[in-house]
């Protein structure tokens, strides 16, 4: 019996029998006390509604499953061709801290070698000198080195003698991060993206730069939604560099939901093509992996949740193709909570 | 002294026809094409007939100079700088480098801003100090009057006026300004006739040390329909340069071409008015969202979001505005629609709507040919294709298409013909990312404290949202010159930041485009 069972019981005991007038004043004095209990209860439930999340996953049929991306669209047949990750099982879930202080971000352009008056308004951050700013929003934790000089145009042939190669500016974006102390923990080289801008007509290269770009791993786990990258431009100069970082610490440990069963969600929620495909007949999984996303197209969450990353390519009826991702959340009934 | 030469009425005056190069530290260039027919004589439309001649069929040219003779053309006959378009294409000036460059000869200039008057600085023994001008009075002139005056030592230098200079050999003027703070509102009259003036920034703001070219449409907004013509000189080659008409819309003539910070221009009133300008400015942004969109496509939750961060947060930056013109809806009641987005030529509302601020935002749908609403009962009425565009011809300088493909690098030239004075479009090269709070990012990456272009500040909001792979922004920006070495407008930032903006002229060559699609890092 629980309390508000244990109220209706003595109330209504109290209805029937005027020999329970004699215990008036401490009947009047239980359902005080129980309605103070039933308040307190309520309260404390609420709370932890807002502030926290429940713990371990108890039964995930009963909440919805869905994906975390919107605008998905269903495929009528899947095909899986890649090997499924295991399951850890279980897996941690961080609390997320982005904010940085004034005095953080001081330190930080120190280190970049940027000193002059600090520029701010409200949340958002600037610091000026040559021809470069620092800036930061110290409630998200997003920094931006950025050189303000406008770059000129060059030709196809001067591009490719002064551009760096791949190679050269991933070591220029490394020296450069360590010669300034910035590099974050846990920060992993990912990959290298250019680009490229044309004039004319018809359409010749103008400029190109290099995006060298990091990506943060937590115990082997990828943070889906933080990123670091150092642009170099012509003559391997550095043009702008962007970080978004979550700093975390754990919180609970959380059950986590298969890959197979991560793969019938995925069948219901739909995938989001990248591309048009109109008439979507089938969506080869090519690539599936578990990771940690801090972040949904609808804002910040205030945990970075474990979620299964699919990735693959959708065919559509009439030949056409478009590669396809779905992020589903491997602790469903927390991420059902918190998006 | 006055010295009088003509009535500068009905003069007129046979011009030389020969080009050379300029050397100068000043970024500039020189537009220059012929029409395919000029072989065979360029013949101007009837309304440019009636002001590029008098109506006994003689070209009427500007007052000729002090001491020039001036040669009758034939009856109907136009001199070569009317035959093919020839203008000099100054680009870059601050207030705060303040230099004018004075090439060998005679030039035409004018002062910006107000000149500081403390220590005399604003008079023309300062001004034009070292100037050999080799016996050669300075001059300005008198439209009142028709008179030619001589510039003596003490003559005060102001705005909107312009002068005449010869300088025996390039020199680089360096005037003192007052500071931004200081300026005033310049002023003066203008009469029935030739008038010399001055250029004038129309779109400038207190704090901005950039001085920016502005299409003679916008400069000469002020005098309403009573002027017809504005005529620049070119230094270089000693000719005018070919004459800009009032109401025009071809290639040579038009109206939408530039004119210049620092240089002086004839000008051709039908009337007597005052020529006044305020040295301050506000703007207007807009943003229109769909959510709900007909079967079969899907709802977008976020675009209401996205739409209005933008909105609320520009509105707030320094000079915007949210009042009217200014105006943000979506698909509420159906009151976003593809109407406010078109032209009227193609029976759109545009005029009243987004080309009618100067900063316009959507949120919604889009493929590679344009953008698609959710209002109207049948598809036609809900897509906006490109060639259903025309912006800037009323005011719009930058937009914003937070759509998929809208700029898809297979089909972005299809959108060059839509600028008429817009400057830009920034948007999605491939399927957009739908975040909701990429508009409120956007903006806030153009305000204080960061200032970014708003190139940079669409790269750097989609770099904020964006956590997959596959996803590219776009810019398509005039390159006003053509000249790839430098791009103009896709360094352009907002308005009232104290930063540069680049006027694009209103109807651009094909060439003279920049296009840039950015992987974003997810």
């Amino acid at each position: 019996m629980n309390f508000i069972t244990n109220l209706i019981t003595v109330y209504h005991n109290y209805g029937r029998n005027k020999m329970a007038f004699p215990y008036n004043k401490a009947l009047i004095l239980v359902i005080v006390i129980v309605c103070i209990g039933v308040a307190g209860i309520t309260l404390w439930t609420l709370g932890e509604t807002i502030h926290k999340v429940t713990t371990g996953v108890s039964n995930i049929s009963d909440v919805e499953i869905r994906g975390l991306l919107k605008g998905t669209r269903n495929v009528p047949e899947f095909v899986v061709a890649t090997s499924l990750p295991a399951a850890p099982g279980k897996m941690m879930v961080y609390e997320a801290n982005r904010e940085i202080t004034e005095n953080e971000f001081n330190n930080m352009a120190i280190k970049l070698g940027i000193s002059g008056e600090n520029e701010r308004v409200g949340e958002h951050i600037a610091v000026r000198s040559d021809s470069y700013m620092f800036a930061a929003d110290l409630s998200r934790g997003v920094m931006t080195l950025h050189n303000e000089t406008p770059q000129p145009g060059y030709d196809g042939a001067y591009l490719e003698k002064n551009l760096p190669s791949d190679g050269e500016a991933r070591k220029i974006a490394d020296t450069f991060l360590d010669s300034h102390s910035i590099r974050p923990e846990e920060s992993k080289f990912y990959n290298i993206t250019h680009n490229v801008g044309f004039s004319g007509d018809p359409p010749q290269k103008t400029s190109e730069s290099i995006n060298v770009w990091y990506i943060h791993n937590i115990n082997g786990y990828r943070v889906y939604t933080d990123k670091m990258y150092v642009q170099v431009g012509v003559h391997g100069l550095v043009q702008h560099m962007f970080v978004e970082w979550t700093g975390y610490k754990p919180y609970k440990e959380y059950n986590i939901i298969t890959p197979d069963k991560a793969l019938e969600y995925l069948k219901t929620n739909g995938v989001l093509i990248q591309g048009n495909v109109k008439d979507p007949k089938q969506a080869t999984v090519t690539d599936v992996a578990i990771g940690y996303i801090g972040e949904t197209q609808s804002g910040n969450l205030p945990y970075l949740i474990p979620v299964y990353v699919f990735e693959g390519v959708v065919q559509g009826t009439d030949g056409t193709s478009a590669t396809f991702y779905q992020w589903i959340p491997a602790t469903p009934e927390l991420a059902a909570e918190i998006t | 002294m006055k010295t009088e030469v003509n009535n500068g009425k009905e003069a007129v005056l046979q011009v030389p026809f020969h080009f050379c190069i300029r050397s100068s530290v000043i970024r500039e260039c020189r537009r220059l094409f012929a029409l395919a027919d000029t072989a065979g004589g360029y013949d101007p439309n009837e309304h440019e007939r009636s002001i590029l001649f008098t109506k006994d069929g003689y070209y009427r040219a500007p007052p000729a100079l002090p001491g020039d003779t001036q040669k009758v053309l034939g009856q109907w006959d136009l001199p070569g700088t009317e035959l093919q378009l020839s203008e000099e294409m100054v680009q870059l000036a601050t207030l705060s480098s303040g230099s004018i460059q004075l090439l060998n000869g005679w030039n035409y200039i004018s002062f910006p801003k107000h000149l500081n008057p403390s220590g005399g600085h604003n008079q023309a023994v300062y001004v034009f100090a070292g100037v050999i001008t080799a016996g050669h009075s300075i001059f300005y002139y008198d439209s009142s009057t028709g008179l030619w005056i001589s510039v003596t030592p003490s003559t005060v230098i102001k705005p909107l006026v312009g002068y005449t200079i010869y300088s025996a050999g390039p020199f680089t003027l360096n005037p003192d300004y007052l500071l931004p703070n200081q300026q005033t509102n310049p002023y003066t009259n203008v009469y029935s006739g030739w008038n010399l003036i001055g250029y004038f920034d129309p779109m400038g703001n207190a704090n901005d040390d950039y001085l920016h070219a502005a299409m003679a449409r916008d400069a000469m907004a002020p005098l309403g329909s009573d002027w017809s013509e504005l005529i620049g000189w070119d230094a270089a080659t000693q000719q005018y340069e070919t004459s800009i008409i009032k109401g025009s819309d071809n290639s040579i003539h038009s109206e939408y071409r530039l004119t210049f910070p620092n240089k002086g221009y004839w000008l051709w009133m039908n009337a007597n008015r005052t020529l006044a300008y305020s040295v301050t400015h506000t703007y207007y942004c807009s943003a229109e969202w769909v959510r709900d969109y007909p079967p079969p496509e899907a709802d977008l939750p976020n675009t209401e979001a996205d739409a209005e961060g933008f909105f609320d947060t520009l509105k707030y930056s320094t000079y915007w505005s949210a009042n009217s013109p200014s105006f943000h809806i979506g698909d509420d009641n159906g009151q976003a629609k593809a109407i406010q987005w078109m032209d009227p030529s193609y029976g759109g509302q545009d005029q009243y709507f987004i080309d009618n601020t100067n900063f316009a935002y959507f949120s919604g749908h889009g493929w590679e040919g344009g953008i698609l609403f959710g209002y109207g009962s049948t598809r036609q009425e809900q897509e906006l294709w490109y060639y259903e565009t025309i912006w800037g011809n009323t005011r719009v300088d930058w937009i914003a298409l937070g759509s998929c493909h809208s700029l898809d690098q297979s089909t972005y030239n299809s959108w060059k013909p839509s600028f008429k004075g817009l400057h830009s479009i920034v948007g999605w090269d491939t399927l957009g990312y739908g975040h909701e709070d990429m508009g409120q990012l956007f903006a806030t990456y153009l305000k204080s404290p960061y200032r970014m272009s708003i190139w940079e500040a669409w790269k750097q909001a989609a770099d904020d949202c964006v956590h997959a792979s596959g996803y590219r922004v776009a810019v398509l920006a005039v390159d006003i010159d053509g000249n790839p070495t430098t791009r103009e407008c896709v360094d352009d930032h907002i308005y009232g930041q104290g930063k540069q903006w680049f006027s694009p002229q209103g109807k651009p060559n094909s060439d003279e485009f920049y296009y840039e699609s950015y992987n974003c890092v997810p």
